[in-house]
């Protein structure tokens, strides 16, 4: 008996301990009250950073009818640092800024020259982010970019960060997160970023162009790479999804212009170190898959003999991509195809001593690259020997 | 009769349940760390580390097959008699008590840091005290019983992180492997062993277990999950981040979950892992704390202990409060040269010793 009546007091002090405590809430956000970046473009100011942030209007979002409110706000304010100038976006926003859907992030050219590392560390750092949110260059203002008005269904930073994750068709853009480029520049790998720009699309309305890759070595912007350089790299790189190889028709002159479009299915790259008296060496060999997806010229498609020539001389087109590449790459003494690391991998002994001389290395670096196509298919279309 | 008096009972698949939740627990806090200079090799620590658990747990399970009807506590008494195994009985009475109070601290700032910065870290502090209490209150059945309910979801949980999260491994940044020799490896072990040294309760919990001689079986079996998920979760932080950024993150495992992204649906599931962690390291300060004011209890042949509950948990909480700062001073507290010469020798040194003169005094006069 005695005992239950110490349980029962001992439960309603507890009990309304708890009501004391849990009436106040500390951290309380109503989900009305937040202000969902999902963009925020970064550039250069006289006091430090300038941040820019694409705000999703969520009321207008989510209810129909409401159709003169714009659909997304920008803020933008200048800061020593990066989160002085997003705190300074409080006094112009009336919602707190939340950056849990963060989905890119833009960042001028200007400052990418500057250094990246001191406007990044914030990102990485505070715990409303997420660490997978896409990267991205422009020539432009990173400020224009974020606040330009995109024709689009929902709201223009969803739109970007779309046709970010779009370069899988064609493969001549780079795509890469906040993770991954931490994690390249913690090596002596130099990071691809996708270039961004905005461009006139028939008319007043703007739009997005998302196409090459800036190179940024130690986190600083070094140049940028053409198209066809950018998927050189991504085929060292395993990272071609897909894309359109173009050739000249078989038996043709060089300049002619019928020409064979090839489509990729699948490509894969095995990146290996040599060493011979001293000397590294890398040796590159890439399988690639694909059909023919145009070819008005072909005769006789079918006919062995000649896959195998096309075979070659898609092979021929995707090695002189490569080479473009890594004339680049060596010109500009970049590695963005991550050799390093894969020497570093198969003599980590020797490693130390290279990383210092690394960028003596590189640029002499001898690189042996193969490339085995195939054409598996071709569509729905087979050209016999007619004629 | 009082419900105290009457002995709890559970099984040894609830001991070795309870085991793997305490070894989750801190793991899936802080990761790959562990002192190593070299993060990228902490993986074959952790399997290192599992060996050194698996001998531990041989140790002290094979004391605790000696003395079967005693605990710890009551096993350094008839061993060493009333003062020297007084005296070692209070070492173990405040590792218990210290376990407990550092892990009520980390589950505070873990909620602090990753949830809520904003709120005192006091609030998170007393709740969990006081969820605490209330449980040790209702005894250790009721303890291994919640946690036969925690456990399974939050392997399942884990495991399902780590399926997410396979697009995303690099595997290659595993390599290479050693490349700062075997020393880092070995000294980056020290801390992780001495956490699957927390067996230590195997010979508190013995005596109430039904199924004595299964015992042995299952708590290698939950040493070797625990190996296994150590090892995965090294493999797939370092893969996903990296050797040196893995070492800079503050919540690895958390981070990972993080990064999961799934065709722009299946994202944002951190609140899972959340869960698993107010689950695993309440058990885990429960049953450190039951295990402390037991072994009080039995040290002062006291036929109740249960109004030892409240100081207990009282000290736990202030001096949890006290003793660190932030999260990063319990991570520099788990050093090989503090933490791991003070765990291994009260988890290693001192069962061996036990082992020894158990041994000799057996034969002697056959208890």
């Amino acid at each position: 008996m005695k005992c239950s009546r110490f349980r029962k007091s001992l439960l309603i002090s507890l009990l309304s301990f708890s009501c004391l405590i849990s009436a106040g809430c500390w951290n309380r956000r109503e989900i009305e009250t937040l202000g969902f970046v999902i963009a925020v473009g970064i550039d250069p100011s006289q006091k430090g950073f300038l941040v820019s942030t694409q705000v999703a209007n969520t009321a207008v979002l989510t209810k129909q009818g409401v159709m003169n409110a714009p659909n997304f706000f920008v803020y933008s304010d200048a800061g020593k640092t990066v989160f002085d100038a997003v705190r300074t976006a409080t006094h112009s926003s009336p919602n707190k800024l939340f950056w849990s859907h963060t989905k890119v992030l833009v960042v001028g050219e200007e400052l990418a020259r500057k250094g990246l590392k001191p406007a990044l560390d914030f990102f990485a750092r505070d715990a409303e982010e997420r660490r997978n949110f896409l990267l991205a260059v422009t020539p432009q203002r990173a400020k224009d970019i974020v606040s330009a008005d995109v024709k689009t269904t929902t709201i223009p930073a969803v739109t970007l960060s779309e046709l970010l994750e779009a370069y899988k068709y064609s493969s001549q853009t780079a795509y890469i997160n906040l993770n991954d480029y931490l994690r390249e520049q913690h090596t002596t790998i130099s990071s691809l970023l996708p270039e961004v720009r905005l461009v006139k699309d028939q008319g007043e309305k703007v739009g997005y162009k998302v196409y090459r890759a800036a190179v940024i070595k130690k986190n600083k912007f070094v140049s940028y790479l053409t198209r066809k350089e950018t998927r050189g790299a991504l085929w060292v790189l395993g990272k071609v999804k897909s894309g359109i190889m173009d050739t000249k028709c078989l038996g043709k002159s060089k300049n002619s212009k019928e020409r064979i479009a090839f489509e990729t299915y699948k490509s894969d790259a095995k990146v290996k170190a040599q060493k011979k008296s001293g000397k590294y060496m890398i040796n590159v060999n890439i399988k690639e898959q694909g059909n023919i997806a145009e070819a008005s010229c072909t005769k006789n498609e079918v006919d062995p003999k000649n896959v195998k020539k096309m075979e070659k001389m898609k092979a021929k087109a995707i090695k002189k991509e490569i080479k473009a590449s890594l004339k680049k790459a060596q010109e500009l003494n970049t590695d963005f195809f991550g050799f390093g690391e894969v020497i570093h991998r198969s003599y980590p002994k020797d490693w130390e001593k290279i990383e210092k001389q690394w960028d003596e290395i590189f640029p002499t670096l001898k690189v042996k690259i193969k490339v085995e196509s195939k054409i598996t298919s071709d569509a729905l279309i087979e050209r016999n020997q007619q004629k | 009769m009082k419900p105290s008096q009457i002995q709890p009972r559970i099984s040894a698949l609830q001991l070795s349940f309870i085991l793997i939740a305490n070894r989750l627990s801190v793991m899936t806090v802080f990761l790959p760390v562990w002192g190593t200079a070299n993060s990228r090799d902490s993986w074959i620590s952790a399997i290192i580390s599992g060996c050194g658990g698996v001998i531990i747990t041989y140790v002290v399970v094979t004391l605790s097959n000696r003395h079967s009807r005693l605990t710890l506590v009551e096993i350094c008494n008839t061993l060493f008699g009333k003062w020297i195994g007084g005296f070692i009985s209070i070492l173990y009475l405040w590792f218990f008590l210290h376990v407990s109070l550092i892990t009520i601290r980390i589950f505070a700032e873990i909620l602090n840091t990753a949830l809520m910065p904003e709120t005192p870290i006091q609030i998170f502090i007393i709740y969990i005290v006081l969820a605490v209490i209330f449980s040790v209150y209702r005894g250790l059945e009721a303890i291994t019983r919640t946690n036969f309910l925690i456990l399974p979801g939050s392997l399942i949980s884990i495991l399902l992180i780590l399926i997410l999260l396979a697009k995303d491994l690099h595997l290659e940044l595993l390599k290479p492997i050693a490349e700062h020799g075997w020393r880092p490896i070995m000294t980056g072990s020290i801390v992780s062993i001495s956490f699957f040294g927390e067996s230590i309760l195997i010979p508190m919990l013995f005596p109430y277990v039904k199924d004595q001689q299964k015992v042995m079986k299952y708590s290698m079996g939950a040493v070797l999950i625990g190996t296994f998920f150590l090892t995965v979760l090294n493999i797939a932080v370092i893969s996903v981040f990296g050797p040196i950024e893995a070492a800079n993150l503050t919540l690895p495992v958390y981070s990972l979950v993080r990064m999961i992204s799934i065709g722009h649906f299946l994202e944002r599931i951190e609140a899972i892992m959340v869960a698993v962690w107010i689950g695993l390291l309440f058990i885990k300060i429960c049953i450190f704390l039951y295990a402390g004011v037991r072994g009080t209890g039995q040290l002062l042949h006291l036929k109740l202990n249960k109004f030892l509950i409240i100081p207990f948990s009282c000290i736990a909480l202030i001096l949890s409060y006290t003793s660190f700062k932030n999260l990063s001073e319990i991570k520099l507290y788990f050093s090989p040269k503090q933490w791991g010469i003070y765990s291994l020798t009260l988890e290693f040194l001192i069962p061996c010793i036990l082992l020894v003169v158990s041994f000799f005094r057996k034969r002697k006069n056959a208890i």
